[in-house]
C-alpha cells in the first residue's frame, strides 16, 4: 500500500516551458501528477530495500533545478551520414517525431524520482544514428552541472537505426562549484542531486557501445538509470564505473527484444569510506537465442556499503537464451560491507543460465607471494586490488580516454587504500 | 683484488608450528655459496613448512631457533624483507595473479629488490634475453602473471623470476613436480646458470629426478620435522634404491638404541 505522499510539496503552477511542443507538455504533465503522488522510494519497496534515500529534501533540491542547456558539452564535429546529436529540448522541436515515439514508449516514472525527472528535466542528449551508417569516431559527451545546482534532471536519448553503429562515453564529473564550496555539507544532506535517465533503442543488427564514469561530488545523490532494447541480432556494450557521490544508484538494464540480441554489461564500482552505492546491471531476455554477459567488480573500503543487484530474467519465448552473470567483491577492512544479489528469473525451459557471486578480503596468499619477491606489503595489497579491477577495465574506453580512466581508477584505489595520491579529479581534465 | 664474499645462510634449531600444531622441531643447517644443498623427505616430513618459514609466511611461526644470512638476524622480518636480504623462494604452486602483467610486476620486484628504479629499456632487454635462455616466447612478457600458465609454464616463471632477482640464496619448493623433461632441463638450466660463488640453493625434491640434472654438494633427508640424514650424492641414491621407508626404519633402530642423530 502507498503512503501519502509527503516528501513533496506541491509547487505552486507547474512550469511550462515556453516553445515546448504540447506532446512533451502533456507528457511532463502525466509525470507531474504521477510524482505528486508517489512517496519516495523506501524500504518496503523492492529493489530499494538496501538503500536509503533519507538525507534527501525533494523540495529544498527543487528550488536549485539547473538551467537548461547548462553543463552539457557535446563535441562540435559534425556527424557523418545524416546522423545527429544535440541537446534534448532542441530535438523536442526539429525532430519532433522520432523523439516523441522513442519517449511514448520510454516514459518511465516507476518511482518519484524518475517521474520527476520525466515532468522536470532540462538538460541531455539526443543521439540519432540512421540506418546503415556507422560512426568510427567515439563521442564523448560530459554532463557537467551548472555551479550551485542543487538538483540536476538529465534526460537522453540514443537511437541507432538498423545496422548502425555508434561508440558514446559519458562522463559524470563534480559540478563547478565556486570557490570554498567543495559540494561537502555538514547536516548529511544528499545534494546537489542527479536524477538522470537514458533510454536507447537499438535497430535490428545495430551495435551500441556506451561507457559511463560517474565522479559526482562527496556530498552528492547519483542516481542513473539506463536502458536499451535491443531488435534483432542487435547488441548493446555497456561500461559502468562508479567512483564518485555520496549515494550512487545505478541501474543498467538491456531489454533483448530480437531473436539473437545481445547484451554485455561490465561494471566497476569502487566504494570509500562513507559512501552508499547501489549497483544492478542485466538484461531482460524476449528474443529466441538471445545472449547476455554481466561482469561486475567493486572495492569497498572501511566505512563503506555497496549493494549489487544482478538481473537475468528470461522470459517465457526467449528459447535458447543464454544469461550469465559473474560479480566479485573484495573488502578491504573489517567494516566494509557488500551485499550481492544475483538474480536469475527463469520462465522458459531450453536455456542457459548460470551466475557467480563472492566477496572476500585480499588474499592472504597472494599478498605473501608477492612480498616474497621483495614488494612490501602495502605495495602488494595495492596491485593486487588494482589487478583486480583491471580486467573489467582492460579496452572500456576508446584509446585516448582510457589513460584517464586508469588514472581516474587507480586514484580512488590509492584512497580506499589510504594510500599518498588519492585525490579526486575528473578524468578528462580540470574542470574548470 | 679482495677475494668473492661467499655468503653464509645458517638456520640453526628451528622450531615451527602451524596452526599450534609443531611440525618442525629442530633443524639446523649452513648452506654457503656455491653450494647445492638437496633436501629429500616424504610427504608430509616438513619440506614445504620449511621453505616457507625461511621465507617469512606469517601463517608458519618460528617458535624458537634462528635463520641468519651473513650473520643478520632474518627471523622476525616480513617476506619482503627477507628477498632484499637475498632469499628466495620458487613455489610449488606459484599463484596466478590475473591483472597483473608478467613484465609489470617484474619490474617493481627488480625495483624493490634492487632498491632502485632501473631503466626502463635496460630491464626489457634483460627481461627478453633472460626469457630466450629459459624458451620462452616473448608473449609471456605481456600476460597476465601465471593466469592460464601450463604447470611447466609456472616453473619456468619462477626461474624467470630468480634469474632477474638474483638472489644470494634460493630455495627451489619441489620444482620438479608436474614438470615434463624438456622443462625440467630448461629450469635446471636456470638453476645451474645462477650457481657461482655468491648463490647457493636448497633444491626440495620429492624424487630424485631434478639432481640428474643439478648435482648436489651435499645431500638432507627430512623425516617428521627433523633431519635425520646428511650425505653426499650417494644417500640420495640409496634412498631411491630403499625408499623411505629405509629412513624411518633406521631412525626408529636408532631411536630405540638410543642414537641421537
Amino acid at each position: 500500500m502507498n503512503t501519502p505522499a509527503t516528501d513533496l510539496t506541491p509547487l505552486q503552477g507547474f512550469p511550462r516551458q515556453n516553445g515546448a511542443p504540447a506532446w512533451l507538455q502533456e507528457l511532463r504533465n502525466h509525470s507531474w501528477q504521477v510524482a505528486q503522488r508517489l512517496s519516495l522510494p523506501g524500504p518496503k519497496d523492492e529493489g530499494w530495500r538496501r538503500t536509503s534515500l533519507k538525507g534527501l529534501d525533494l523540495n529544498k533540491s527543487l528550488e536549485g533545478i539547473n538551467e537548461e542547456h547548462a553543463g552539457l558539452e557535446l563535441p562540435d564535429t559534425p556527424l557523418p551520414g545524416g546522423a545527429v546529436l544535440t541537446d534534448i529540448l532542441s530535438a523536442a522541436r526539429l525532430h519532433a517525431d522520432t523523439l516523441e515515439a522513442h519517449l511514448r514508449g520510454n516514459w518511465l516514472d516507476s518511482d518519484k524520482l524518475l517521474a520527476l525527472n520525466g515532468a522536470l528535466f532540462r538538460t541531455g542528449y539526443f543521439l540519432y544514428v540512421p540506418a546503415g551508417v556507422k560512426i568510427d569516431t567515439p563521442i564523448r559527451v560530459v554532463c557537467r552541472p551548472a555551479s550551485n545546482a542543487s538538483l540536476v534532471l538529465n534526460r537522453s536519448v540514443i537511437i541507432l537505426g538498423e545496422g548502425a553503429s555508434v561508440r558514446i562515453v559519458e562522463e559524470r564529473p563534480s559540478g563547478n562549484r565556486p570557490a570554498g564550496n567543495t559540494g561537502q555539507s555538514g547536516d548529511g544532506a544528499l545534494t546537489p542531486a542527479y536524477v538522470e535517465v537514458v533510454t536507447a533503442s537499438v535497430g535490428k543488427g545495430a551495435s551500441l557501445e556506451y561507457a559511463s564514469i560517474q565522479q559526482r561530488e562527496a556530498s552528492s545523490l547519483s542516481y542513473v538509470l539506463r536502458q536499451a532494447k535491443v531488435a534483432d541480432n542487435g547488441s548493446v556494450r555497456w561500461f559502468i564505473c562508479e567512483l564518485g557521490a555520496r549515494l550512487s544508484r545505478s541501474d543498467t538494464a538491456a531489454l533483448l527484444k530480437g531473436g539473437n540480441a545481445s547484451s554485455e554489461a561490465r561494471a566497476v564500482y569502487l566504494t570509500d569510506s562513507g559512501q552508499h552505492f547501489d549497483v544492478s546491471a542485466g538484461a531482460v531476455h524476449e528474443g529466441e537465442g538471445s545472449r547476455s554477459r554481466t561482469e561486475a567488480r567493486g572495492a569497498v573500503g572501511e566505512q563503506a556499503r555497496a549493494v549489487y543487484r544482478g538481473l537475468g530474467k528470461i522470459l517465457r519465448g526467449a528459447r535458447g537464451s543464454d544469461a550469465s552473470q559473474a560479480q566479485k567483491v573484495l573488502l578491504l577492512g573489517g567494516t566494509a560491507r557488500a551485499d550481492n544479489n544475483p538474480a536469475l528469473l527463469i520462465d522458459e525451459r531450453d536455456v542457459r543460465a548460470d551466475h557467480s557471486s563472492a566477496s572476500t578480503p585480499v588474499d592472504p596468499e597472494e599478498v605473501f607471494y608477492l612480498m616474497s619477491r621483495g614488494i612490501a606489503e602495502a605495495d602488494a595489497r595495492s596491485l593486487l586490488v588494482s589487478a583486480f579491477i583491471q580486467p573489467v577495465l582492460d579496452g572500456a574506453l576508446p584509446e585516448g580516454l582510457q589513460e584517464g580512466l586508469q588514472d581516474a581508477v587507480s586514484r580512488k584505489l590509492q584512497k580506499l587504500l589510504k594510500r599518498p595520491g588519492g585525490i579526486d579529479e575528473p578524468i578528462g581534465g580540470g574542470a574548470e | 683484488m679482495a677475494a668473492e664474499h661467499i655468503s653464509t645462510l645458517e638456520i640453526e634449531d628451528l622450531h615451527v608450528t602451524v596452526n599450534d600444531r609443531p611440525v618442525l622441531k629442530g633443524i639446523d643447517l649452513v648452506i654457503r655459496g656455491g653450494e647445492v644443498h638437496s633436501l629429500m623427505g616424504p610427504n608430509g616430513s616438513g619440506k614445504t613448512t620449511l621453505s616457507f618459514a625461511l621465507m617469512g609466511h606469517p601463517r608458519y611461526k618460528i617458535e624458537k631457533g634462528a635463520i641468519r644470512l651473513d650473520g643478520r638476524d632474518l627471523t622476525g622480518l616480513p617476506a619482503d624483507e627477507r628477498a632484499r636480504a637475498g632469499l628466495f623462494l620458487a613455489f610449488q604452486y606459484p599463484l596466478a595473479i590475473p591483472g597483473v602483467t608478467v613484465a609489470n610486476f617484474l619490474r617493481q620486484a627488480v625495483n624493490s629488490i634492487r632498491g632502485e628504479k632501473v631503466n626502463v629499456l635496460d630491464f626489457h632487454k634483460e627481461l627478453r634475453e633472460k626469457m630466450a635462455f629459459l624458451e620462452m616466447n616473448d608473449a609471456f612478457a605481456k600476460r597476465y602473471l601465471n593466469d592460464g600458465f601450463s604447470g611447466g609454464e609456472k616453473k619456468r616463471m619462477e626461474t624467470l623470476q630468480m634469474l632477474m632477482l638474483k638472489p644470494r640464496f634460493a630455495i627451489l619448493d619441489e620444482t620438479d613436480s608436474g614438470l615434463d623433461v624438456d622443462a625440467l632441463k630448461v629450469v635446471c638450466r636456470g638453476v645451474n646458470a645462477m650457481r657461482g660463488p655468491s648463490f647457493g640453493t636448497l633444491v626440495i625434491t620429492h624424487y630424485n629426478r631434478m639432481l640428474d640434472y643439478i648435482e648436489p654438494d651435499h645431500v638432507h633427508v627430512i623425516v617428521d620435522g627433523r633431519i635425520v640424514r646428511s650425505g653426499d650424492r650417494s644417500l640420495a641414491e640409496e634412498i631411491e634404491e630403499k625408499g623411505y621407508q629405509w629412513v624411518r626404519e633406521l631412525v626408529g633402530q636408532e631411536a630405540a638404541q638410543g642414537v641421537v642423530s
